[in-house]
């Protein structure tokens, strides 16, 4: 059976070299309903399918000018929904629902549409580093594109008006993913995030089992959509921000001083392990890829190896190892199959590695 | 999920008070609070933030909205609104939610341009008035009446 999605999952996600050391991505979502139309907890199964049928095709249309393709996740496999994930283009709640859903994504991978999720639609915008300006530009005139082909519901007091009101207004959030392995390390995170609560922000560890975050990614997030602009918004996250990165810059500056054959160690230890091992979980990936991108950013590595590592972490996902080997049903199978991966990735570096 | 937090420390005291939770997605989701964009707090998943009191009076007279039937009550249960109505409706009686959310309780972003696609709304509409005449007329049998529906479906694309 054939998918709208079929040859996107052997495709490596289009990766531009991040321009951060710290911060992994910028991601703005703005969150929009019909006018007219109920929302989302009030609409019944004919309601669900006219929405998508009509977001569908307005979402297609506005962006008749850029290469994207198009989904209805009712109509695909349910592992096919969890590579949208593992690829950040879905989130994972739209996955899960047992509702009619579809999504429109830009080929680049920049943006998302995704319908009938918590609201009518989800613009998603993904842009790698820091770059809450591109990213709100980018999001901007996305939904501008959308605004010519469908009327939005907003409210002259509320802005754009939402099922859940803790986002309505600008509906919008923002987020930034950052790698802090200096602050984890030395056990300052508390310190560098002190203060976020009463800024209105929020932060979250990614890929987490306990009480530390594994590969040391975390999220900050604005928490407040009503009673600032857009730009007040990112500009508020961008001071935030700027002031957890220069925690953790200085944090690696001391881990290098005091630590640096450790640090070293551990850096190589993580090449040894993804280029020897015969077996490795998801967690131990995103455990030893964590050192790699540190040894990247403090110059022990060459950074020209960042976008294939991203590449072989992308495709070495359960969902994605599925979809593109036909041996890999089998946790044991997948384990083979990721070692594999890396081994070889890990072959064809330059010896000056 | 994991979630730990750890309030500000009290004085005299070298850390705060931390706290840990560890709950699955699917209790998230039962609870309304799977959307990962989402603010998320302990005392949010154990239900210990109550609604201000403003809230609380008024949800005992439990207002319902004639659009779409969403009662106050449910509202300060859920989190959720039905419609756009429930705004107007409620909406004197969320301010003081929003405010303590949001700090406010004004829009002050952008608006969209005049000049947006309410015909694409009226899509909508005739889609689903097409749709649902069309399985009536399958379920009694009248075929040359559904393919004409369905032809107009196909006009809407």
């Amino acid at each position: 059976m054939t998918s709208p999605l079929d040859g996107l999952w052997e495709r490596i996600p289009p990766i531009a070299l991040p321009r951060h050391p710290v911060v992994i991505s910028t991601r703005i979502r703005l969150a929009r309903n019909l006018a007219g139309i109920p929302f989302k907890r009030s609409l019944d199964a004919d309601q669900q399918r006219a929405l998508v049928d009509t977001l569908s095709q307005a979402t297609c249309t506005s962006l008749a000018e850029r290469a994207h393709m198009h989904c209805k996740l009712h109509e695909v496999d349910h592992l096919e929904h969890q590579a949208l994930v593992e690829r950040h283009l879905i989130s994972p709640a739209l996955a899960a629902s047992p509702r009619p859903t579809a999504c429109t994504v830009t080929d680049d991978e920049a943006a998302t549409m995704m319908i009938n999720e918590e609201d009518h639609l989800r613009l998603q915008v993904i842009t790698p580093g820091l770059d809450l300006t591109g990213a709100l530009e980018l999001a901007i005139s996305l939904d501008q594109a959308l605004e010519r082909q469908v009327e939005w519901a907003v409210h002259e007091r509320f802005g754009y008006l939402t099922a859940c009101p803790t986002n309505t207004g600008t509906g919008m959030r923002a987020s930034i993913m950052l790698h802090l392995p200096a602050l984890s390390r030395t056990d300052e995170l508390a310190s560098a995030f002190r203060g976020l609560g009463q800024l209105h922000m929020t932060v979250r560890g990614l890929y987490g089992e306990g009480s530390e975050a594994i590969g040391n990614y975390y999220q900050i997030s604005n928490q407040r959509t009503l009673g600032l602009s857009e730009e007040e918004i990112i500009g508020q996250l961008g001071e935030v921000v700027e002031v957890v990165i220069d925690h953790e810059r200085l944090a690696r500056e001391a881990l290098l001083d005091r630590h640096r054959s450790e640090i070293d160690d551990q850096i190589h230890r993580a090449i040894g392990c993804l280029a020897n091992a015969r077996l490795l979980t998801s967690h131990e990936v995103c455990e030893q890829c964590n050192w790699l991108r540190l040894g990247m950013d403090l110059g022990l590595i060459d950074r020209a190896l960042l976008p294939g590592m991203l590449a072989v972490e992308s495709q070495s996902k359960t969902a994605h190892l599925r979809l593109t080997h036909g041996d890999a049903e089998q946790p044991e199978q997948r384990k083979q199959l990721r070692a594999r991966l890396f081994r070889n990735w890990i072959a064809s570096w330059p010896s000056t590695n | 999920m994991h979630i730990t937090e750890q309030s500000p420390p009290s004085a005299g005291q070298a850390r705060g008070q931390i706290q840990s939770l560890d709950i699955c997605h699917h209790c998230l989701g039962e609870k309304g609070l799977d959307d990962e964009d989402q603010p998320i707090s302990i005392d949010l998943i154990l239900n210990r933030d109550d609604p201000p009191s403003a809230i609380q009076q008024v949800a005992a007279s439990d207002q319902r909205c004639p659009h779409c039937g969403l009662r106050l009550s449910q509202f300060v249960a859920s989190k959720r609104f039905g419609c756009i109505h429930d705004y107007d409706l409620f909406g004197d009686t969320i301010v003081p939610l929003l405010d303590e959310f949001h700090g406010a309780s004004h829009h002050v972003g952008r608006l969209p341009a005049d000049d947006g696609g309410a015909e694409t709304n009226d899509t909508f509409q005739r889609r689903l008035r097409y749709e649902r005449e069309l399985q009536d007329a399958i379920a009694g049998e009248r075929y040359e009446e559904a393919a004409r529906l369905r032809d107009k479906l196909k006009e809407l694309g």
